[in-house]
């Protein structure tokens, strides 16, 4: 953050620097296409083996948020581009959990912070916009606040870990899209439109989740029977429940593609906290009628690959920043680059039939894990992609979240069939939208 | 825990049926209830909308109805259409809206100077919505931001971008008045020197803090 040289103010009753910082690449696009329809917020959760107390979960954010930079922001608009500046004002209030998740985080509400914390009865939500980090700035985030709370809740964790933020955690607010650009590169992202799934929607403003829960070590064995990974498994089994069950096993031009976002941290050495992500595709074009389940994994697997390498994932990145470092954009004013942005965005939205993201594994410390059943995640809809599925793993156990608009569930019974009939247990929770 | 026959899944939450299939499930009762209704609470809160809007369309429809049956020449029926409209935004926006103070603020005035501008033009468009709504609106704007600027001591410096803002927006008047559809320039005058020494007194009296926001603002 870059910190202004004024020591001394004015005008107002307060003396303190404001510090400020530009968006990161990807964050560019989220405040111009964000809205009550596409939040582009995502949740990540965290059930204790206890009831949450609410009083004590307030006091872990008041005295954990002053600590984290990437998170004690707020968004303003400037002349020509969003940006970030310092909030400084009291934490927002944590409160009991009532409404859909992934609702909108506005600007200048809840005193201007981009995340909100709610619970329910074990568990602790954290709600992020986008704009401020990815998946993996939101767990660091959490980590660090369920760490406060058990220290605050429990007194021999108290006495045992002191109320600071733990080593693993990076405060790095970096952005390492910028920092690890390389001359400009044509665009390598999909344009050409994808198969939508098509379904009757909810009322609007309701969302539905749907979690399902595994074993690590079961899914890992199917995999490994198939020759793929974990995650490719996964992805095709999405892929394949569209295939049988919107296109009914036929023939068809448009091709079933997921977005896949992938996290480059380990590819560039960076341990930055806010977003430093890339999205690939999965893509299956269902060339004749009754395809197999091997051919859509075959056809997945082969897509991933392909992208995931350092070399194309470096090419995607640069294509975007530079047209953020193009001097001739940069010009433009926000009012104008805001319409642009959102056109440009609604045409690639629909070159993915879905995306599927996976937050990973999430590790804590063993002092803490003791009073920590599960993590779960979610993501909000963006245009043209009604059923998204998130992915979270702890302790073992794995968590695939659908987050759907759909008043029926019928991709995601067909994954959840495929899954058990490959000799996976699964268990299903909801947030009763569907009874 | 329940299980689903078809499905070949156990079902964690507190029902009788598979939320895949619709299946009858089998095994002991007892299950969990993680989420709370969400579904209860969003719907009362858009029946509300719901029924002050159709309550605002009949009343629109009933006005247009008389007015037409009563009289051909006034239409005065539009108006009571626009100030319903007006309510219904109110309602929308400002009170269940949830959008921030400021956005609220700026777009109730922006969309009332508009319905006013369109009440002016039908009741024979004498100009007194540009004249004095227009720049009234200006400093009334103006004021809210000092208003907030004093509320808001710890940020006062981020209110400097809708100050000029306003400065452009009451240049207007000018463009207004060459048009002709301004009846007198005093008020619009005044608008801009209020506009423009508002920003002015910020900007000097703000001195460094005022600078760097205007440089971050304006950062390309």
């Amino acid at each position: 953050m870059k910190r202004n040289k004024d020591t001394k103010d004015h005008i107002g009753s307060t003396h303190r620097y404001i510090r400020w910082q530009k968006l990161d690449n990807t964050a560019l696009l989220f405040p111009a296409i964000a809205g009550e329809s596409m939040t582009n917020v995502y949740r990540i959760s965290v059930t204790l083996k206890e009831p949450v107390q609410p009083k004590l979960l307030q006091k872990a954010l008041d005295m954990v948020l002053p600590k984290i930079d990437g998170f004690n922001v707020r968004l303003r608009a400037g002349v020509f581009w969003y940006y970030f500046e310092e909030n400084g004002k009291k934490a927002p209030k944590v409160t009991e959990e009532s409404l859909f998740p992934c609702r909108y985080i506005h600007a200048n509400r809840n005193h201007s912070y981009l995340f909100r914390v709610t619970y329910y009865q074990c568990r602790i939500n954290l709600e992020v916009f986008h704009v401020l980090a990815d998946g993996m700035g939101g767990v660091n985030f959490l980590r660090e606040l369920t760490y406060q709370y058990l220290r605050l809740a429990h007194q021999e964790l108290g006495k045992q870990c002191e109320d600071r933020l733990s080593d693993e955690t990076s405060l790095s607010v970096e952005d390492s899209f910028l920092k690890n650009y390389k001359a400009a590169k044509p665009s390598g992202f999909e344009k050409k439109k994808a198969y939508i799934i098509r379904e009757e929607k909810l009322p609007t403003g309701e969302f539905a989740l749907m979690h399902g829960y595994m074993k690590v070590s079961e899914l890992k064995e199917v995999a490994h029977r198939y020759g793929v990974s974990l995650n490719e498994y996964l992805v095709a089994a999405f892929v394949y429940s569209v295939y049988t069950e919107h296109m009914l096993r036929s023939a068809n031009p448009h091709p079933i593609r997921v977005a896949v976002p992938v996290n480059l941290r380990p590819y560039f050495d960076s341990d930055t906290t806010r977003n430093f992500f890339i999205v690939v595709s999965a893509e299956f074009v269902a060339s004749q009628d009754n395809m197999t389940f091997e051919d859509v994994l075959e056809a997945v697997r082969d897509s991933l690959r392909e992208q995931i390498q350092k070399d194309h994932m470096e090419d995607l990145f640069s294509y975007s920043v530079s047209n953020q470092k193009n001097k001739f954009l940069r010009a433009f004013p926000l009012p104008l680059k805001k319409p642009a942005i959102r056109i440009v965005y609604s045409k690639s939205a629909l070159a993915n039939t879905s995306t599927i993201t996976n937050i990973g594994n999430v590790v804590l410390d063993q002092r803490y894990a003791d009073y920590i059943e599960k993590f779960t995640a979610c993501i909000a809809m963006s245009k043209g992609q009604s059923l998204k599925g998130t992915i979270c793993s702890y302790n073992g156990n794995l968590c695939f979240t659908f987050s759907s608009v759909f008043r029926e569930t019928i991709v995601q019974k067909s994954f959840f069939r495929k899954l058990a009939e490959d000799g996976i247990d699964v268990s299903i929770e909801t947030n009763r939208v569907y009874y | 825990m329940k299980t689903c026959p078809k499905c070949n899944v156990k079902i964690l939450d507190d029902t009788d049926r598979c939320p895949l299939c619709r299946h009858a499930l089998s095994g002991p009762d007892g299950g969990l209830r993680s989420y709370p209704d969400a579904v209860g609470s969003i719907r009362r809160a858009r029946l509300f909308e719901n029924m002050v809007l159709f309550l605002s369309v009949i009343a629109g429809i009933v006005a247009l109805y008389l007015n037409y049956k009563l009289s051909h020449t006034n239409w005065w029926s539009l108006i009571v259409v626009l100030s319903l409209f007006y309510v219904n935004v109110v309602i929308r926006y400002a009170i269940l809206g949830r959008s921030g103070y400021q956005s609220k603020v700026y777009g109730l005035l922006v969309i009332a100077l508009l319905v006013l501008e369109g009440i002016d033009y039908l009741t024979g468009f004498e100009g007194w919505a540009l004249t004095y709504v227009y720049p009234s609106g200006i400093m009334a704007l103006d004021l809210a931001i000092l208003i907030l600027m004093i509320t808001n001591r710890r940020n006062w410096q981020s209110y400097m971008l809708p100050q000029l803002v306003l400065v452009v927006l009451s240049l207007f008047s000018g463009v207004f008045w060459l048009a002709g559809w301004n009846r007198s320039p005093l008020l619009a005058q005044i608008s801009v020197g209020v506009a423009l020494f508002t920003f002015l007194g910020t900007l000097i009296l703000g001195d460094r803090r005022a600078r760097n926001e205007m440089n971050r603002r304006f950062h390309v």
